[in-house]
């Protein structure tokens, strides 16, 4: 029993797994590699903008199972990783394995149908994802990094507020069953 | 064991993740290699898309650029044109301001070598004059010992007169319009008319007999008998003539126009001058050869001041045997004509010692007729 309102937790919902086409899938998750490595150069103001996390959270929690988010968050953090000059391979994998394997825990225990929960649920990741690179930077690779938390809680919210309609765009893209 | 593989295959798969890339991260740190494998293949994928995005992004930016955001180029071309307008405005005014200061400084000049006392005043206006006829307001008035009739004229010529006076400001006739008359002699002729205005920028000049001669391009001066212009000022030039019934149609194009009409002198107390004599122009004289001597050379001469014989070009006799008998004949040529005769007397009776040769009077350039 969850102390959530019934909104978020919505047995008959909760249980529903999403199907995409894996070219979608594919075209999705390196149309957002190549908008966090590309875009911000050009347009600056998208730079806040973490579309990798945002697509990471979404097919996790969509597809509800940790083994898919873990393995999601691998390549999407590793591609990321990979496509960042001067940039350790691993790290940004680590911190996305992390956040698939727990968005895939959550959309178990809330309906990730409701906006609002689909708000919050990436608020937190969000957070979460900037706090444990930033642990992961500074403690494992000794990186000289800055975590300035309200800065990150503005990101976070910047981030949630565009994930809501962008995870309804991307809802379109579903199989039926 | 299923069982168990199954309920522990989510973290066992995480575990396995977060171990691998702890490794590979660990190896990068300890021995500070670079997975390049790892970079080229990314990259290897994502360039193609890099390589699509990047196309779409210069496009659409060239086209935002070039065809969307053409609201600026409009502003900055009105900007220019603006800028454009303002500036040949500004040139043709320094232009006029130019024009009128070279008038103001020929006028001035005309002013003070002019013998006639005048005025200089500015037309300020253009108003209907009386008779239905245009007339200039002008800025001097009777505060300026401004009178009716009083003449109106710019260093090329009369422009018209007064016919009105106010305190501060005198309307004035314009020669061109049609009430204006004036009396007017022509330079080379003589002849005498009336000049009137045709409401346009020649005039008339009635009063002239077509069997009076007269030419184009002959300038008329005022004549000074109509109690308002002073003898001698510059009318205009005849630009066309022909007979009529009784008299001549004469149309003078008038000078004082010519260089427009923004400053004018007033002329409050005119001093007849005489008409100036037309220019003389040299014109060829020809000399025949004399009725024995052998044409030797072209016989055309100009006139000089030493006289015509001891020129270049004058008529040489025939070439003597002695060099003296040459030189003499080069200076008087031989007496064989009664004019030669009547010549070579006077020149014996004005110079007495040099009767051989020498001594050619200065005035005999012209032909003398044959007997």
């Amino acid at each position: 029993m969850s102390d959530f309102p019934s909104g978020f937790v919505d047995p008959r919902k909760k249980d529903r797994i999403a199907r995409y086409r894996w070219v979608a899938v594919a075209g999705i998750i390196l149309a957002a590699i190549l908008f966090q490595v590309y875009v911000p150069p050009f347009f600056s103001y998208f730079a806040y903008l973490e579309m990798p996390l945002l697509v990471t959270v979404y097919f996790s929690i969509m597809r509800r199972s940790q083994a898919t988010g873990v393995l999601l968050g691998m390549v999407i953090g590793l591609a990321q990783d990979s496509l960042s000059p001067n940039h350790p391979v691993g790290l940004f994998g680590l911190v996305k394995t992390l956040v698939g394997y727990f968005a895939a825990y959550m959309a178990q225990r809330f309906d990730v149908q409701n906006p609002l929960s689909r708000f919050f649920i990436t608020l937190f990741l969000f957070i979460f994802h900037q706090f444990f690179y930033w642990v992961l930077s500074s403690a494992l690779l000794g990186l000289p990094t800055e975590l300035a938390p309200g800065e990150v809680v503005v990101l976070a919210t910047l981030n949630a507020g565009v994930a809501v309609p962008l995870y309804h765009l991307l809802d379109k893209l579903r199989v039926s069953d | 064991m299923e069982q168990l593989i199954n309920r522990y295959r989510n973290i066992s798969v995480l575990i396995l993740a977060i171990v691998a890339q702890l490794s590979l991260l660990a190896y990068q740190v300890r021995d500070a290699h670079d997975v390049r494998l790892i970079r080229v293949w990314a990259v290897s994928a994502v360039t193609p898309m890099a390589r699509l995005l990047d196309f779409a992004r210069s496009g659409t930016s060239g086209f935002l650029n070039n065809y969307l955001l053409l609201v600026g180029v409009q502003q900055e071309n009105q900007r220019l044109k603006t800028e454009h307008d303002t500036l040949t405005m500004e040139n043709r005014q320094l232009h006029a301001e130019l024009s009128s200061a070279d008038r103001a400084r020929e006028l001035a000049i005309f002013q003070q070598h002019s013998p006639q006392q005048t005025v200089a005043a500015r037309i300020i206006g253009d108003t209907t004059g009386g008779g239905n006829s245009r007339a200039v307001i002008l800025d001097r008035g009777a505060s300026d010992s401004i009178a009716d009739g009083m003449p109106l004229i710019t260093a090329g010529g009369i422009v018209g007169r007064i016919v009105q006076v106010f305190p501060n400001a005198a309307y004035a006739m314009l020669a061109t319009e049609q009430n204006f008359a004036a009396g007017v002699i022509s330079q080379k002729s003589h002849v005498t008319g009336i000049l009137k205005g045709q409401g346009g920028s020649a005039a008339v000049v009635d009063g002239i007999q077509n069997e009076q001669a007269l030419e184009p391009g002959e300038l008329f001066f005022t004549a000074g008998n109509d109690q308002i212009f002073p003898r001698g000022l510059l009318v205009g030039r005849v630009s066309s003539v022909r007979n009529g019934r009784a008299q001549k149609d004469v149309v003078v194009t008038l000078s004082g126009f010519e260089n427009g009409l923004e400053e004018v002198l007033i002329v409050t107390r005119g001093v007849h001058t005489p008409v100036p004599e037309p220019p003389v122009v040299p014109q060829p004289v020809v000399l025949q050869p004399p009725v024995d001597a052998p044409p030797l050379s072209q016989e055309v001469t100009q006139p000089s001041a030493k006289g015509g014989s001891d020129s270049p070009g004058s008529p040489v006799p025939a070439p003597a045997n002695s060099s003296q008998a040459k030189s003499k004949a080069m200076r008087s040529g031989p007496v064989s004509t009664d004019a030669d005769r009547a010549m070579e007397a006077e020149r014996a009776r004005r110079h007495p010692q040099s009767k051989k040769g020498g001594g050619e009077p200065q005035d005999t350039a012209t032909p003398v007729p044959r007997p």
